[in-house]
């Protein structure tokens, strides 16, 4: 178990990059550029909000995965 | 609505004592997660009226010309008001009120037309929706009963507060306070790619936009039920270090 929760760092390292682009470049840029009141808010929001956020988290989370640091000693 | 729901925290709570907080929890994330398209699906075509048999006879449209009034100005722009009025064989009542504006300068780019629909349902889909609302309630209380306990016994004391606190508003202020947007942001996304997709004749990308916004919560719930499953201890029960 502690070899599976240690490999799957690496997933949510990668889940944190994915999240950062499909959050970026799918989303709030593209509406960025709309000039649109509707679509700037989400814009924001995911730019300034949940991409901190769920990039932040995830790519800390699957460090400390990888580290080790969840591993329960026996 | 209140009372029946309440006292399945204090169960969920009380269960959780006796099988363990972690499993009630998981079970409560994974039930939603496999069953929200199915439930907001039925809630869905429960008030669709495409789906009832219209009484015909009892259709009426109503039409008003009016002015369009601004206050100091002198306008010669219109407005077409249609009001439809619609009912159905289970008792169902539907209006669509449609306002468009005319502008007198026929120069100017076209005004979209403004739609308000309101569907009025019958007492049996009324309680059709109560009941399918009161299951997702059911996985709420699995999650939330004991969510309390989990979290104390989750930290030692000497971080207990700021590890409980942090994570617990960013959930529930950030991610669940931010969830009427997101959803809504991705059901407009999908209806227009639609949209798009209708007008260039090709194959609509999504059968069922109004779905799409579930895959907010359904992802973060996917994300915390792994997380849950694989790193936390459900052993751990020694809330005095």
């Amino acid at each position: 178990m502690n070899l599976i929760k240690k490999y799957a760092g690496i997933i949510w390292l990668l889940a944190g990059v994915a999240a950062g682009y499909y959050l970026l470049i799918e989303q709030a840029f593209p509406k960025f550029g709309t000039g649109k009141a509707e679509d700037l808010i989400p814009a924001l929001i995911y730019t300034f909000i949940l991409c901190p956020l769920i990039v932040g988290s995830l790519l800390t989370f699957g460090l400390y995965a990888l580290k080790g640091e969840y591993n329960i000693e026996s | 609505m209140r009372l029946c729901w309440q006292p399945l925290f204090v169960f969920f709570g009380w269960l959780s004592d006796k099988v363990g907080r972690k499993s009630i929890m998981l079970a409560g994330m994974l039930i939603a997660i496999l069953s929200y398209r199915t439930i907001y699906e039925k809630m869905y075509q429960t008030t669709n009226v495409e789906n009832k048999t219209e009484l015909t006879e009892k259709t009426t449209v109503d039409t008003v010309y009016s002015w369009v009034e601004k206050e100091g100005a002198d306008t010669k722009d219109s407005l077409i008001t249609t009001t439809t009025k619609k009912e159905y064989a289970d008792g169902t009542k539907y209006e669509e009120k449609k306002t468009t504006t005319v502008l007198a300068d026929i120069s100017a780019s076209v005004v979209k037309p403004e739609m308000r629909k309101t569907v009025i349902i019958n007492n049996g889909d009324k309680w059709s929706l109560i009941w399918l609302v009161f299951i997702q309630v059911i996985f709420v209380t699995m999650v939330y009963g004991p969510i309390a306990a989990f979290l104390v016994e989750m930290f030692p004391t000497r971080i207990r507060y700021t590890s409980m606190s942090l994570p617990y508003h960013v959930g529930n202020g950030v991610f669940g306070g931010l969830l009427p947007t997101i959803a809504t942001a991705l059901v407009a996304s999908a209806g227009m790619a639609n949209e798009e997709a209708k007008e260039a004749g090709t194959t609509l990308p999504y059968e069922a936009p109004y779905l799409e916004g579930l895959w907010y919560p359904i992802v973060i719930a996917g994300i915390c039920f792994v997380i849950g499953l694989l790193y936390i201890n459900s052993k751990d029960r020694k809330i005095e270090d």
